[in-house]
């Protein structure tokens, strides 16, 4: 089989991981000294958006598409009736060196299907970026994916020789799990993810007493979930996420709209739109758990137990809050302030040095970057509500809503023709019948997920 | 009064260290190829030693952060932005610091607007340049950025790239970077006869043509979101093909 078709099979089947991110670790080729060429920043850099929006960062393939595993909702599936091929080492570490020498990549995102064992597989993969990393010392980014069920040992091998390592939990509870991927223990996927949290946080430690030591998945762990392959609540999936970042310490987690790829009588219909509004409202909902300090239990609770549809998770915080507001620009602290829909991180940052070295009156606000339009009713400045008037709570949401068209921007890929999502019907075999409230229940599962973590 | 300078990094900076010697005489700045005025003007001749003590002299007085802001400016290629960088200048001055966070003035908000955009622009292009290897042993890259960016991509890809000779054309500011092992990476403007497009034969292309087009989920086509990150304008030097694969409702 020639490279183009390998490439092309391996390519297609990696494309539902959501991972792209080349960030976290900064490195420097060092020259000739160093080794070999390539480098990583801090930031990250994406190379190009392919038609659906989604960056490309890293050549992203699978080494094999072949699986012994049977889970349901991937593509790879061992009943699944797809074209199958694999690449050499050889020709991958020729693959990933010549399109970053033409500044196509950052570098590799390896993930594999199961070959015979998964320490098998493993073992094929260090192989591959053996040859990358010590035969043509290659320093540019590399992420790959842990095989669930593998051994400590070759977990080890990879954390030394990647920067991102990632497991992916697939879906937010163990019951969806035992039905949906009834290869894969969860204590295979939890057994890595705490393994590669100690292990960083023992090379942490280490670097504080002695210079050097073997670094480890310097730039972290991440995670991928589905969402809407099983009838699992927004709420079980941001506790699961939120354990995740406080207790594992994950860079990322991932979400994914399910993709009906296969017919199988415990997924939803192959005609049913993947849930890309859902999606995007987990993402705002991660960033709001990462970066404006809220916990899951404040946008989701088990009478509101999944996301909004009409506005965001924050507008919708801020209108079940509205004793907490307005809040004056003049005064209210960082958190306060995060905390005001249209008001982000940079945002915060600006107002918060501007208002030392001088007064802001309404119409910086705009200038501080600022989404007046949004914090107008949650925001005082000179003393004054920056609206006219203040209308009922009732009225500010459909004013704050998304409307087609004006939000349509964001780069979390969502369409706004999928609003409102079209609830899939869910199909008998779950167990007590379908209808996501009563499956979550008979699903057995503890609401804190797979890793009891809240 | 207004000082003319010849439009320089190294020109505008000694305007400004002019004006600042001037006081409140001079009100501003402007071009040697700005459009004739009536107004009062006297050319400054730019004194090429101008840079480090001008740097120093900001850093220590101003803040450390104000000469790279100039500099970032003054490469955005923004119109009409001289004056309001003199501006900034006193500003910073008289404040002991760097007036960048002081986004209520309108000259500070142009200023960080232009940095922003120009750095934003880098940022874009450190990922989309793409090399087209022209020969055994060299790589070539062309652009046509909004701002002058080159100066501040020579590092990145010298560092990453280091054993591997290459050129990138700036076709539309006329300008390249050149780099070869063993020596440091040199900014020298483009020749016309240098300028012609680069025929390519590489077969990377072809796997990364076709790599780019599997990669798209069908189901989640959605242009909006790729414009967004990768306007049309940008698409002319790049390899891939966005926007030509199947469109799921038009079948």
């Amino acid at each position: 089989m020639d490279l183009m078709t390998k490439l092309s099979i391996l390519g297609e089947a990696a494309r539902y991981d959501a991972s792209c991110a080349s960030s976290g670790t900064e490195r420097r080729s060092g020259g000739p000294a160093g080794g070999g060429i390539g480098s990583t920043a801090a930031a990250g850099i994406c190379h190009s958006w392919t038609d659906d929006g989604r960056c490309i960062s890293l050549l992203k393939v699978l080494l094999t598409n072949h699986c012994e595993y049977d889970c349901a909702y991937c593509m790879n599936r061992r009943s699944n009736d797809t074209p199958r091929a694999a690449f050499t080492p050889e020709e991958l570490a020729m693959l990933t060196i010549g399109f970053y020498r033409r500044n196509y990549i950052e570098g590799l995102f390896l993930s594999s299907g199961v070959v015979r064992t998964p320490d098998h597989t493993m073992d094929l993969m260090v192989r591959t970026l053996r040859l990358l990393r010590e035969t043509h010392g290659f320093q540019g980014y590399i992420h790959v994916k842990v095989i669930p069920g593998a051994s400590s040992e070759s977990v080890e091998a990879l954390g030394r020789l990647a920067d991102r390592v990632s497991v992916n939990v697939e879906l937010p509870s163990q019951g969806s799990l035992r039905v949906l991927a009834p290869d894969k223990p969860v204590e295979g996927i939890s057994r890595p993810i705490r393994y590669i949290r100690d292990r960083r946080e023992e090379t942490r430690d280490a670097l504080r007493v002695l210079r050097s030591v073997p670094r480890f998945a310097p730039a972290g762990q991440s995670t991928q979930m589905i969402v809407g392959a099983s009838p699992d609540r927004d709420l079980q999936v941001l506790r699961l996420a939120q354990g995740l970042y406080r207790q594992y310490r994950l860079k990322r987690v991932y979400y994914s709209a399910y993709i009906p790829v296969v017919s199988h009588p415990n997924l939803p219909a192959l005609s049913t739109a993947p849930p890309l509004l859902r999606e995007h409202r987990l993402y705002q909902a991660d960033f709001l758990m990462r970066f404006y300090s809220f916990d899951a239990r404040e946008l989701v609770d088990p009478r509101q137990p999944d996301l909004p549809v009409d506005v965001d998770p924050k507008c919708d915080w801020a209108l079940r809050h509205l004793d907490e507001f307005p809040v004056a620009v003049e005064r209210a602290d960082r958190e306060t302030l995060l905390r005001v829909p249209g008001i982000g991180t940079i945002s915060v940052r600006r107002i918060l040095e501007a208002r030392r070295l001088g007064p802001i009156r309404p119409e910086d606000l705009a200038k501080m970057g600022v989404v007046v339009r949004r914090a107008r009713f949650f925001l005082t400045c000179g003393g004054r509500l920056l609206a006219d008037r203040l209308p009922d709570p009732e009225a500010i949401r459909r004013t704050l809503a998304d409307v087609r068209g004006r939000d349509l921007l964001s780069p979390w890929q969502m369409r706004l023709e999928d609003l409102p999502i079209p609830e899939p019907a869910w199909p008998s075999a779950w167990p007590g019948g379908g209808g996501r409230g009563e499956a979550l229940a008979v699903a057995d599962v503890p609401v804190q997920g797979v890793f009891r973590c809240t | 009064m207004y000082l003319m300078h010849d439009g320089s990094f190294e020109g505008l900076m000694t305007a400004i260290a002019v004006a600042l010697r001037e006081g409140d005489r001079v009100e501003g700045l402007l071009r040697a190829d700005d459009p004739p005025t009536l107004l009062p003007v006297e050319p400054v001749r730019t004194r090429p030693d101008i840079l480090d003590r001008m740097g120093d002299y900001l850093a220590r007085r101003a803040g450390p952060e104000t000469p790279e802001v100039l500099y970032h400016a003054y490469l955005s290629l923004w119109p009409d932005l001289d004056t309001p960088m003199l501006r900034y200048v006193r500003l910073g001055l008289s404040m002991g610091r760097d007036p960048g966070p002081l986004r209520q003035n309108p000259d500070v908000l142009r200023v960080k607007q232009a940095q922003r955009k120009l750095l934003g622009e880098m940022h874009l292009f450190l990922g989309i340049l793409r090399f087209r290897q022209a020969g055994p042993s060299l790589f070539v890259a062309d652009c046509e950025p909004d701002g002058r960016i080159l100066p501040l991509l020579g590092d990145h890809f010298a560092d990453r790239l280091w054993d591997q000779p290459f050129v990138i054309r700036d076709l539309r500011h006329g300008e390249a970077v050149l780099y070869r092992p063993g020596a440091d990476w040199r900014l020298v403007a483009l020749p016309d006869e240098k300028r012609a497009p680069l025929e390519s034969a590489d077969p990377m292309e072809a796997l990364w043509r076709r790599y780019f087009e599997v990669l798209a989920i069908p189901e989640r086509r959605n242009p909006l979101v790729q414009r967004t990150h990768l306007p049309k304008k940008r698409w002319r030097h790049l390899v891939e093909r966005p926007g030509a694969g199947p469109d799921p409702n038009q079948q």
